[in-house]
């Protein structure tokens, strides 16, 4: 029991440091400055919520349709291509949005390459790529992969049986999937879409480019056009509030839907598509990403073939990104683990709940503002620390400007991934299971190590693999929180495209996305080997 | 299984530590170095700092970032902040340090007398170091008016007519504050109410893509820093190429107080630990060979005066440039941003 307490005190102070950006952030939201949300809400305010909601909307619809049926095929028909396109489809989560709107501007806009093309088979103007329209098929074709993979792992190690028992009492295939199928998914598609509704609200770079006036957009025309910090940290808030808001929709959810897995990974009985079907499954799978990841790749990779650019320096963005991604795919995944956890271990115990929970937040606040956060307290702290140690200890290089705060920095933003999808794999465990080890005097620890550990092993390394990736592609935070001389992937490639040098930003760019797709395809042999 | 961890656990602490060990040592090891936050991008400024370090000796470090980022992150660290210089695009930036007390008054004799007075802080806060136009840009023989004015554009007759980036850009907040220092606010605010009814489009992207949407028949005018044309005459993809060679430059408000230039200029900064680093650093971007360097690499106008043009900028001739205090822009800033807002530019 003295172990577990310490665990939990632990787990506090974890969250604590996490959510301390944010609090940091909260203290300079007052006093509120009552003229900045008058003219706000005067003219622009009402503008960044409508978009921000219809783009939320339409990227949710589309992202659901493309995840949802996409994994219901690969994780429960059988027809001829499945094994490729089941792996196909993860590869858009790769691109980060900023780059997959700059690209298929570069190809659809104005001056695109696509625009002969286009011309020959009658299209007089340009696609309309820079519209709502065209931001949320281009958000939906890199972000339905969150929710994809997470479905198709909850449909695969959901047992067939009860599909089996509600065909033999005569349900039809559709009625099967709706009363059995789609609730045991339940949980996974509540993650899934909150995290992709997040990821969407809090994207920045590629609604900019594509010019629909966000709120996270707002937020940084707020901060850096009208150069008021405090207003644009308010209005971050409204994007936290969503957050929460849509953590306790999810946290229902779950709860009503609470349901523990009695055996996982028995052998599938597939569906076995044939006739009309088969083309149509193909369809179904491969659009998704030929959109989301072999056309940008092809035409990247044209362009990097053109254009005249040297990198000289490309080892070491490609050492600097490698390493940042490691190191705070490690850390957080550490850290989800431990904070969910003590989740469990003391569900009845609800005053660190809350504490744990809002360590996830930081997912809906943009980039930009964890920075300041981050600043603000690095530089609190380096000051408290001068003022304790002298101004002649220089403990500088640890805090501001270093790779700690940055790796702070996405710990404050990732948490989401790592916890969310930790604790619904431990949500899966049967608390019984527990209470076999514990009554056969196992403690904690060694519940975590013989039982937990072995049923969430895949559940880990997918949230640490995820993180890998988000951070490869990261870049405001990178951007600007780096130390000197220290250059990434991700800005090398921003630097070029956001002037409009797509072409010569294609090197960096493809490397993000090779880089992503290692730790992509880890993490899908994992889960079908788990499986089979 | 707890093999597993222990891996895990040595990792994740191996690699941090390798990553700020390695930070550190870098540090110990030099002794004369300056620390330079820029905006103006690697690619850019890297050349020139290289130069400097193989003349001097000394090492430039370098963080790069969007103007008003790095603003904030120089703002927060305080007197902490390890940055001595200060590089950005916009004079609005300028004089947004000076008046957030982040810069620093420095007397140089030889910036004093290489930079014309229009272009230097009063105060010797800030110093340019190259000027860029804000030009209107069409197809070559489309528009025949020869004296075209920013404030022409609101002209009924350019309806659905005119491409231009959002709101959030600086270049336009600065020639909309060049506007309120010509007219006053409430004129301008009008004047934007009728340039946005011209608007061919929503404002998106950035200034290469209002070209290459004028080149594509979307809009007869863009607005546009006169050296994106040059870039993408010189460096462009072949699609950009093309469409810079359809497009002709038409210099704004010849007949009156000239085209709106701006400049990307440099501080040393209030906290700099290297001050005659900083400085020796900002005199070496305005030696002629830096400047005319600079302008080979971006096709900016040097702020020395007398050097030679390359062939590109020749061949647009020479233009009145609007001579209003540059602090007045950056002054305006505020006004410019909220006026756009309630006139409804995106």
């Amino acid at each position: 029991m003295h172990s577990h307490r310490l665990l939990s005190l632990l787990s506090v102070l974890a969250a604590a440091v996490i959510a301390a950006p944010i609090a940091t952030i909260a203290i300079k939201l007052f006093p509120i400055d009552y003229a900045v949300w008058r003219h706000l809400l005067d003219t622009v305010l009402f503008t960044y919520l409508s978009h921000s909601f219809m783009l939320g909307f339409n990227v949710l619809a589309l992202t659901s349709l493309i995840a949802i049926s996409g994994a219901w095929l690969c994780s429960r028909c059988e027809f001829p291509g499945r094994r490729v396109l089941e792996w196909m489809l993860v590869l858009p989560l790769a691109y980060p949005a900023y780059i997959i709107a700059y690209t298929y501007a570069g190809m659809l806009d104005y001056g695109g390459t696509w625009l002969p093309w286009l011309n020959a088979i009658g299209l007089e103007t340009p696609l309309p790529v820079r519209s709502l329209v065209g931001a949320s098929i281009l958000f939906s074709i890199v972000f339905y992969p969150y929710l994809y993979l997470l479905v198709r792992v909850a449909w695969l190690n959901h047992s067939t049986q009860l599909i089996e028992e509600s065909r033999v009492l005569g349900a039809t295939p559709w009625q099967s999937f709706r009363l059995v199928s789609l609730p045991a998914a339940r949980p996974a598609i509540a993650v899934g879409m909150a995290i992709i509704l997040m990821e969407t609200l809090a994207e920045y770079g590629g609604a900019h480019y594509l010019g629909i006036p966000t709120l996270s957009v707002g937020i940084f025309r707020t901060w850096l056009g009208m150069n008021n910090l405090h207003g644009a940290v308010q209005l971050s808030v409204v994007l936290l509030f969503i957050a929460v808001f849509l953590f306790l929709i999810e946290r229902k959810a779950r709860v009503r839907a609470r349901y523990y897995e009695v055996s996982g990974g028995q052998t599938q009985r597939r569906y076995r598509l044939r006739g009309y079907r088969l083309p149509l499954a193909w369809f179904v799978c491969f659009t998704p990403p030929l959109l989301g990841f072999i056309v940008p790749s092809v035409q990247l990779l044209d362009w990097s073939l053109t254009a005249a650019k040297d990198w000289p320096d490309y080892w070491s963005l490609m050492h600097n990104s490698l390493m940042l991604a490691l190191a705070a795919a490690l850390f957080i995944a550490a850290l989800a683990l431990l904070l969910s956890y003590i989740c469990r271990l003391n569900a009845a115990d609800h005053w660190s709940q809350p504490f744990i929970h809002a360590s996830a937040y930081g997912y809906a606040v943009p980039g930009t503002i964890v920075v300041v956060g981050v600043l603000s307290l690095s530089v609190l702290l380096d000051r408290q620390l001068e003022s304790a140690f002298g101004p002649e200890t220089s403990i500088h290089w640890m805090l501001s400007g270093s790779v700690s705060a940055l790796i702070l920095a996405y710990t404050v933003r990732f948490m989401t991934l790592g916890f969310k999808p930790i604790s619904a794999c431990l949500e899966k465990i049967p608390p019984a299971m527990d209470h076999a080890a514990r009554t056969l005097a196992a403690g904690p620890y060694q519940t975590l190590g013989l039982i937990h550990w072995p049923l969430m092993r895949s559940g880990v390394l997918s949230a640490a693999l995820l993180i890998f990736v988000e951070v490869i592609k990261e870049l405001p935070m990178t951007m600007m929180l780096r130390p000197f001389n220290f250059n990434t992937l991700a800005v090398g490639a921003y630097e070029m495209a956001q002037e409009g040098r797509v072409s010569e930003a294609a090197l960096p760019t493809l490397s993000i996305v090779v880089m992503g797709m290692l730790p992509l395809f880890v993490l899908f042999k994992k889960t079908r080997d788990a499986v089979s | 299984m707890k093999r597993n961890f222990l891996i895990y656990k040595i990792l994740l602490f191996a690699s941090m530590l390798v990553l700020n060990v390695s930070a550190w040592a870098e540090k110990q090891k030099i002794v004369q170095e300056v620390n330079v936050y820029s905006a103006r991008q690697e690619h850019l400024i890297k050349p020139l700092l290289d130069h400097f370090s193989q003349e001097t000796g000394i090492k430039v470090n370098l963080v790069t970032g969007k103007s008003g980022a790095l603003l904030t992150r120089l703002a927060a660290e305080g007197k902490n902040s390890p940055a001595d210089v200060f590089i950005t695009t916009d004079a609005a930036y300028l004089y947004r340090a000076k008046k957030q007390q982040l810069s620093l008054a420095i007397a140089s004799e030889f910036l004093e007398k290489t930079i014309p007075a229009i272009y230097r802080d009063p105060d010797h806060h800030w110093f340019g170091l190259s000027l860029r136009a804000r030009v209107i840009l069409s197809q070559k023989g489309k528009l025949k008016d020869n004296n075209l004015r920013y404030e022409s554009l609101a002209d009924p007759r350019w309806r659905k007519q005119i491409c231009i980036r959002s709101s959030g850009n600086v270049y336009n907040q600065s020639l909309v504050a060049a506007m309120i220092a010509a007219h006053g606010e409430e004129k301008t605010e009008a004047w934007i109410k009728k340039l946005v009814a011209n608007f061919a489009r929503p404002p998106s992207g950035n200034d290469r893509d209002q070209i290459m949407a004028a080149a594509g028949g979307l809009c007869t005018i863009a607005v546009a820093n006169n050296y994106y044309l040059a870039i993408m005459l010189k460096a462009g993809t072949p699609e950009q190429k093309a469409a810079a060679e359809k497009i002709t430059i038409h210099w704004p408000n010849q007949m009156d107080r000239g085209a709106h230039v701006n400049l990307s200029g440099a501080f040393v900064t209030a906290a700099a630990k290297n001050r005659q680093n900083a400085v020796r650093l900002i005199e070496h971007l305005l030696s002629a060979d830096m400047q005319l360097m600079y302008m080979n690499v971006n096709y900016e106008y040097p702020v020395r005066a007398g050097l030679p043009l390359n062939e590109l900028l020749k061949s647009w001739g020479d233009f009145k440039k609007d001579d209003v205090p540059l602090n007045k822009i950056g002054m305006y800033n505020a006004a410019a941003v909220r006026i756009m807002d309630s006139a409804g530019w995106k």
